[in-house]
Order: structure tokens, then sequence, then C-alpha cells
């Protein structure tokens, strides 16, 4: 089901920012942050096709972000290239994912989402506490910074590259996705899991792709975050992350495919501009996630394709607890 | 009739902890034939329907569809072997529009699958054909780019009945077709069944409204407090003197 690309404008216009950013910033906290920024909107590409896209509300992603990040750490510190590291990295977090998910979606609406909490909790227990591997608290120094091919990409401005190569992937792989039959039975899992069973849809299946895949780009994501900042710390699991890239989500356009990319910009960003304001930062940032959700509930994207009238539907955050299908779900039980 | 059923439903038992819903109903569809189920609320009608598409384990009975033992078996295979179904409330994608979510369907009934359910193939454009005539049987076209939460009332029942249409049914089970419908609503959907049978799909009809069922059954089952209580033509069941005391009422007609 491809769709072409509308214009050449399309493919042009961000390859020229793309290419043209580490020359236009030339500050250098300012290219930190959009590499954290890109790095973050590969994670929550992810997670938009988990929840967005699939509608399953999982608080566990920030998760396999860790665990992709110590992955890679560990593998490089065991001698592996970095690439093969970050590989490592990747499919570790995706094969956490799949364990996890084997059990987790057995689990209903909010049962679900408890679990997902509950195991990133386990997971940071562990990072923590397991202090022959991880270090525990102290965390991981001097992980190796990134490189390709014997360039080295440890500079913001180098790295920035690698990073949006690797975003522009992700993305490429959601985008097959979406318009491959498993996009189309993913919305329909999303808009009715009952419904999609009746017809033939195997939604545990698709449920359990699903995860995998997302949270293995979480895994790359963490991975790259890993050696980019050259440190690896248990904080990757505290679950202000996982806030934040729900946010990323939400506040881009979730089920959009460019909207967390811009929630990933604003929400990395944003923050840091809003230290002029110094104590009132997180009370300003809180006022607008709430204006921003009361009043654009699909998102800044998800709002700009409602104006123009594009087919690319966003949906609005859901609400677990409202969920009467659940994970399993059954149909109505009235007769 | 003659022949081997399409689908057949043998002393199936359904209990919810130590509530018996259905007792041994036994129930036989052949080829080309509507029948309807009525009963009053709670009597187990919706409890059979999601026994035989497998939403429901049984304690005991059978199901046999095409001269398969399906007793039991994933709603997803059931739904994948040509049995297909609505449900009472919602049967659509909300968020989709009318063709959105005729394609999703029509995508589902010519997907080519290989062992373990894997996608070998499907043809894009016999998708967009088979939604295409489905779209002209429910008589959906002029609101083809519509959202579906947006439908009036007959519209989304029609739509949802589209979709389990899109699988190609061998038989179609629906579940209260006519639930919240106006007059008018109710006659296209008179019409639509009988579209529906001369594209050779058998049915069954869990339906309160009795002119409805009156003009699409050839055959009425009364099902009261999980037990069959009678079964007949429409004329037979309408003058039994047990269905009238039961569930019709004393002046009869129903609703």
């Amino acid at each position: 089901m491809g769709r072409p690309l509308r214009t050449p404008v399309m493919v042009v216009a961000p390859l020229a920012i793309v290419v043209a950013a580490p020359f236009v910033v030339t500050d250098n906290f300012y290219m930190h942050l959009l590499v954290i920024s890109g790095i973050f909107a590969i994670a929550v590409t992810g997670l938009n096709l988990v929840m967005g896209y699939s509608g399953l509300l999982s608080l566990g992603h920030h998760a396999f972000f860790g665990i992709g990040a110590y992955g890679s750490a560990l593998a490089q510190e065991a001698g592996l290239p970095l690439l093969l590291a970050v590989l490592v990295g990747t499919v570790v977090a995706g094969a956490a994912s799949l364990v996890t998910a084997l059990i987790l979606l057995r689990l209903r609406a909010a049962f679900f989402v408890i679990a997902t909490i509950a195991f990133s909790e386990i997971v940071r227990a562990i990072a923590l506490n397991w202090v022959s591997l991880t270090n525990g608290p102290m965390g991981m120094t001097g992980v190796a910074p990134l490189s390709l091919f014997g360039i080295d990409l440890s500079e913001a401005r180098m790295a920035w590259y690698l990073v949006v190569a690797a975003l522009a992937a992700v993305v490429a792989i959601v985008r097959w996705l979406l318009h491959s039959p498993m996009g189309t039975e993913m919305v329909a899992m999303r808009e009715s899991e009952n419904v999609a069973r009746s017809l033939g849809i195997d939604t545990g299946q698709l449920a359990l792709r699903s995860v995998v895949i997302g949270s293995a780009m979480a895994g790359l994501a963490g991975a790259l975050y890993v050696h980019y900042l050259q440190f690896a710390s248990p904080d990757v699991f505290s679950f202000s992350v996982m806030i934040t890239m729900v946010v990323m989500v939400l506040g881009g356009g979730m089920g959009t495919l460019l909207g967390p990319l811009l929630g990933a910009v604003v929400f990395t960003g944003g923050p840091e501009l809003l230290r002029a304001g110094d104590d009132y930062r997180l009370i300003i940032y809180g006022v607008i996630i709430v204006l921003l959700v009361r009043f654009m509930p699909e998102g800044v994207w998800g709002r700009v394709l409602r104006r123009l009238g594009r087919g690319d539907r966003p949906v609005e955050p859901m609400d677990p607890g409202a969920d009467d299908e659940g994970r399993v779900g059954l149909p109505e039980m009235s007769s | 009739m003659t022949g081997q059923p399409l689908l057949e439903v043998d002393g199936l038992t359904i209990e919810y902890g130590g509530l018996r819903a259905v007792d041994r109903a036994s129930l036989r569809l052949h080829a080309d034939q509507v029948v309807s189920l009525i009963g009053p609320n709670g009597a187990g009608k919706t409890s059979l329907f999601n026994s035989i598409t497998g939403y429901v384990q049984p304690a005991a009975g059978r199901v046999t569809f095409l001269g398969d033992d399906i007793t039991g078996r994933d709603p997803v295979r059931i739904a994948r072997s040509g049995l297909n179904r609505t449900f009472q409330k919602t049967s659509f994608f909300p968020d989709l529009t009318v063709w959105g979510n005729l394609q999703t369907a029509a995508l589902e009934g010519e997907i080519h699958r290989g062992s373990g359910g894997r996608v070998r193939s499907v043809h894009e454009d016999r998708v967009q054909a088979r939604a295409a005539r489905v779209m002209d049987l429910v008589d959906l076209g002029t609101r083809r780019d519509d959202q579906a939460a947006v439908l009036p009332y007959g519209a989304q029942r029609r739509l949802g009945i589209g979709l389990a249409v899109a699988m190609a049914p061998a038989v179609l089970l629906l579940d209260e077709p006519c639930a919240g419908m106006n007059a008018s609503e109710i006659q296209e959907l008179i019409l639509l069944i009988a579209r529906l049978r001369e594209t050779g799909i058998a049915m069954v009809v869990v339906e309160h409204q009795m002119r409805f069922v009156m003009g699409i059954s050839d055959r009425v089952m009364v099902l009261h407090h999980g037990q069959m209580l009678a079964e007949g033509s429409p004329a037979e069941v309408t003058s039994n003197p047990a269905v009238i005391e039961a569930y019709l009422g004393r002046q009869g007609g129903g609703q």
C-alpha cells in the first residue's frame, strides 16, 4: 500500500535542514540538545508504534531504552566494536520486551499498564543493585564514544548525522509497517480489539510484534545515548524519563508519523529554554503540558494535520480506565 | 431441508461460575437459510453467539461448522474459516472512515495465509474491489469518507454488517442488528438481509424486533432461561402459547 512521496520538497527540505543544522547552530549546547532530541525521537517513534498505532499503553518503554543503553555499554566493554555493541543493545532490548510482553500482554487494560511500570522498576532495581555488572548507582564511566568506520563522532555536530541517519531508518521502518497489512491491523486493534479479532486479526501476535519492534527502537536510542554521553547512568530507568517520552508522543501528536519527532524536539529543548524561569521552570512546564492536553489533545502535529484535513488521523489520549475491552477482550456478555 | 447443515450446535451448555446461562441448546443452519433466535433479555442468546464464535468456552456440547468440530477454537481461527459475526454494541472501527473500515475488513478477507497464519500474499486491487463491492451492498457509497463514529445509527449498523460480509462468510451471525433503529432503517435492513441471502450467505440473527424477525426468517427459535422453548416457522412460533406466555406477551405481536 505504498504511497508515493507527494513532492520532492518532502525529501529535499528535511535533508537540507539536517545537513545545514550543525552549520547554523553554532552554540555547542544547542547542538547537544538537538542530538538528544534526535535520540529521543528514535525512542518515541517506537513508543508511538506501541501506543499511538497499536493502542497499548505501556509505561515500561524507558526500561527498554535503559536496557539498550546498558546492553550496548556492556557489550562494548566486553570488547565488541561499537557498531556491533549498539546492535547488541538493540537486540537485547527487543528480546527482553518479547519475554516481558509474553507475560504482560495476558493482562487487561489497567493491569497491563501497572504491570509495565512494575517491570521497569524491577529493571531499575537490578541496575542499581547488581553492582558487579552495572557499577550500581555510580553508573558506568568510560563508555566508548560514538564512531563509525574509524571516524570520531563524539562531538555533537558529528554525532548529529549518525543520530539523524538512525532516526530516518527507524521512521522509514514504521512508515513501511504502516503501509503493510500489519499497519492496517494495528490500527484496527487500536480501534477495537474485539472487532479486529472478529475479522480474523490475531491481536495477540500483533501486539507482541508491535511491542518488540517498538522496544528494539527504544533499545537503539538507549545505545546511541550511552555512547554519546560516554556514561551509563541508572537514571535512564527513572519514571520521569517515561513521563517525558509520553509527553513527547502526546504533545507532538500520537498516531502520526512526524508528531512524536516534533514532540521530542519541543520537550527536550523546552525545559532547557525555560531555565531562565529558574525555580518556576518545572511549574511553567507543567502548566504548558496541562494546557496542551486540555486544548490540543491531538498534539501539535495532530492539530496541523487535522487543519489540513489529512487522512493521517491522530488519536486522542486514551483513558485506560475507560477501556472496557482490555487487552484480551471479551465481547459484550449481556444476552 | 436436506443435506448437511452448514452450522450445527449440539447440546451447548454455557456456565458463568454457578450460573447456567445456556442449557443444552441445539441449532441447525442449512445453506441459504436465515434462522432467528429470539427470547427475553438474559435468555442466553448472546452467550450462545459468543460460544459458537469461540469467545466463551462452553461447559458442554459441540459446535460443527462446515463439517469441522470447532468447539472452543480460538475466535481468530473461527473468523478466518468463514464463520463471522457482528456485536451488539460497536461492530466497526469508530475513528476510521467508512472506506477505511471496509478496506481493513476487505484486506483481512483477501489475505492468503500460510502455516501459522503468516501473510503469504495479498492483492491490493482485489482488496479495493472487494471493499467497493461491499460498500455498494450495504449502501454506504454516499458516506464513503465519513468517519464511522459520526454516522447515523442505521448506517453504523450496516457498516458493522459490511465488515463481517467483507470476510466473505459462509455463515453470518448478527447480534441485534435492529437495536436502536427507527422504522425506515429497519425496512432498509430487511432489504439488506435479502440482498445478503442472494449472495449465498446463511445467517443466524439474534433480534427482539418482531416485524424484522417475521420479515427475514425461515425458522425462528425461542430461547428462554437458557433453554430452547420452541422452534418452527415464524407463524408457528408466534402462535405457540408457551412462547406468547414467556416472551411475546398476551397480546402477541411483540414490540
